[in-house]
């Protein structure tokens, strides 16, 4: 051998072949990421686990009760709240669409380019709020003012399977569907905004050479090649509202009752949860926990859908 | 014979009258057109109410409230004798301090170096991590609760805790963190990797004196968001923190925070409370605002940048 080697240390040694390449040589670096991952892998785990363990006794005990029951203490049912969950989201979610598409196309369309970047801003400031927030101005501000003038209104317009505006007492499932509405409003229109703002340019300006007014080609060109993604805006919106508590719990009244009558006060699960807590027994606390994972499942599933439909549409617009 | 487009260009009558019908079509379209345009922009003008109504009405009923008390003393209750005996939310401030002190000590480490390695790796981990983390950013807070009550408060048996609190809200930040910083990371452009990767830098180099560094003010702009939710979330804290009326700070004693604050005093019968949500809610804005500009601000300079 002569003098002249150098010696290669032994991390950067590599034969032809060689799976790895020298650059994915292990430090001190890799393994303070794994550490983090592999916590972060096992906390989320952690968290479904715990959830679904303490819920256990009751799954094991009255697995049906608890989806089917209307009493609470004793078996414990979660219809009330099941059906309270379903029917504030899903009004919300209505108003939110009806609003939140007109909203989208307006500030993508209609309005001026320099007013576009503000109210598109103001949409937004509208999601950092915090729920606790809008659940007192529900509670404080809107319903007193849903008491004097919106029951009324309702009333005098024959809606009586609503219930009565004179018995009514302010906290409501209407009042609650309202203020989610108001709360999913900006996700519904940032990701609407964002899915029709993609629609291709040329798809456009082909439909307009053809002599479309501005509504035909927002009708027959931009909502149904965004279609898809709307409907994952939706669903996202739908997911954010099952889950939302403290306001809810506001302006709910958080009544165990399967309420149809949209004028009283009723619950959903996230509110229930936050409410019963506070003096919850050890039984209590279980099936709270099995209202939770009656809650986990329903926010997931839906949420699952909605990131399905995104995907979706990301797809059809690399095709268009 | 004649085709069509002859007798239409020489039959003045016939031409006239198809003009006719083309332009009755048209109006009818221009009408419905412009119909559903004012309805899309009365829409735009709806969904924008509920702010300016919610700021004004927090703002206006909120000022009043705030006096050097307000942040200095601890709460009250008022009594028949002082119905407007109401102090201030000293403990609040404090517990919400606190809490995001410690939860950002938990997340953001853990959601930072999570974030680096689905960024840089693209292997079943990776897209493992990413399923996680889409799925606990999409999961009702409250869950957070539940789980760090059951967690911390049961298993491991410290009871209503500042620990409890920030670690549900540290359960709630990591997803946003680890999201964020991934996407942070891999705007940073390849050939500035090879360039580092090319000069002989170790991979560890690279990561920490190019890439983080360039990725920096994405990566604090999903901080500064994440912080913000935790500040204003009420759910997670609800039944972990115990809401103490005292100015508790170590991990392990009960505290309070301004959601919690907010909740309490607005279902209380006393009047002077309920006027003090209005505060509390209005700093409560202000710093999520705050939050809110400063991380667009950072995003706008990192675009102008690139």
């Amino acid at each position: 051998m002569t003098t002249n080697t150098v010696q290669v240390p032994r991390s950067r040694r590599f034969a032809v072949g060689d799976s790895k390449p020298p650059t994915a040589e292990r430090s001190w670096y890799t393994y303070v990421l794994a550490a983090a991952w592999i916590l972060f892998l096992g906390v989320s785990g952690l968290f479904f686990w715990s959830i679904v363990s303490k819920s256990l006794p009751v799954w094991q005990k009255q697995a049906g009760t608890i989806i089917t029951g209307t009493g609470w203490g004793g078996p414990y049912g979660g219809l009330p709240m099941i059906i309270g969950t379903l029917q504030t989201s899903l009004i919300a979610l209505v108003i939110a669409v009806v609003v939140g598409l007109g909203t989208a196309i307006s500030i993508v369309f209609l309005i001026p380019a320099r007013l576009r970047l503000i109210t598109a801003t103001i949409v937004e400031l509208l999601a950092a709020i915090p729920s606790i927030v809008y659940g007192v101005w529900g509670l404080l501000v809107l319903s007193p003012w849903m008491l004097a003038h919106f029951y009324p209104f309702l009333d005098s317009l024959g809606l009586t399977f609503l219930g009565s505006s004179n018995i009514a007492t302010g906290p409501s499932i209407l009042l609650a569907s309202i203020v989610l509405a108001v709360m999913i409003l900006p996700i519904f229109v940032s990701i609407t905004r964002e899915v029709i703002s993609a629609v291709p340019q040329d798809l456009i300006e082909a439909s307009l050479s053809l002599g479309a007014t501005r509504w035909q080609v927002i009708s027959k060109t931009v909502l149904p090649t965004a279609r898809i993604g709307i409907m994952g805006a939706a669903f996202l919106a739908l997911a954010r509202a099952t889950g939302e508590t403290v306001a809810v719990a506001l302006t709910i009244g958080t009544i165990s009752k399967v309420q149809w009558h949209f004028f009283y006060p009723g619950t959903t699960i996230a509110s229930w949860i936050a409410t019963a807590f506070g003096e919850a027994n050890s039984n209590d606390i279980q099936a709270l926990m099995a209202l939770g994972v009656i809650l986990m499942v329903i926010s997931l599933g839906v949420s699952l859908i909605s990131r399905w439909f995104i995907a979706r549409q990301r797809k059809i617009l690399a095709k268009v | 014979m004649t085709d069509l487009f002859t007798t239409i260009t020489t039959n003045d009558a016939l031409r006239a009258e198809i003009q006719a019908i083309s332009q009755r079509g048209r109006n009818a379209r221009l009408i419905r057109s412009r119909i559903v345009i004012t309805l899309c922009v009365i829409a735009l003008a709806i969904a924008v109410i509920p702010l300016a109504a919610l700021s004004w009405e927090i703002i206006v009923k909120g000022l009043p409230v705030i006096k050097a008390s307000f942040f200095t003393q601890l709460p009250l209750t008022p009594n028949l004798v002082n119905p407007n005996m109401t102090g201030g939310v000293s403990n609040a401030i404090v517990g919400s301090l606190v809490l995001v002190l410690y939860s950002s000590i938990l997340s953001v480490p853990v959601g930072v170096l999570t974030g680096i390695y689905t960024a840089e790796n693209e292997n079943r981990t990776a897209s493992l991590i990413r399923l996680m983390a889409q799925t606990m950013a999409g999961a009702p807070s409250i869950l957070m609760g539940l789980f760090a009550f059951a967690l911390i408060c049961q298993q491991l048996g410290f009871g209503y805790s500042a620990l409890a609190g920030s670690f549900a809200l540290a359960v709630l930040m990591v997803p946003v963190i680890v999201v964020a910083t991934e996407i942070a990371v891999r705007n940073v452009p390849q050939t500035l990797r090879e360039a580092g990767l090319a000069l002989g830098a170790k991979p560890h180099k690279v990561s920490m004196k190019i890439v983080l560094p360039t990725a920096l003010s994405g990566i604090v702009t999903g901080c500064i968001l994440a912080i913000s939710r935790a500040v204003g979330e009420a759910a997670p804290v609800l039944f972990t923190i115990g809401g103490a009326t005292l100015l508790n700070w170590k991990p392990t004693d009960p505290v309070s925070a301004l959601p919690i604050s907010i909740y309490i005093d607005a279902k209380s019968q006393w009047p002077s409370l309920r006027a003090m949500v209005f505060g509390i809610a209005l700093v409560l804005l202000f710093v999520v605002f705050i939050a809110s500009f400063t991380a667009r601000f950072l995003v706008g300079r990192q675009q102008r940048k690139s």
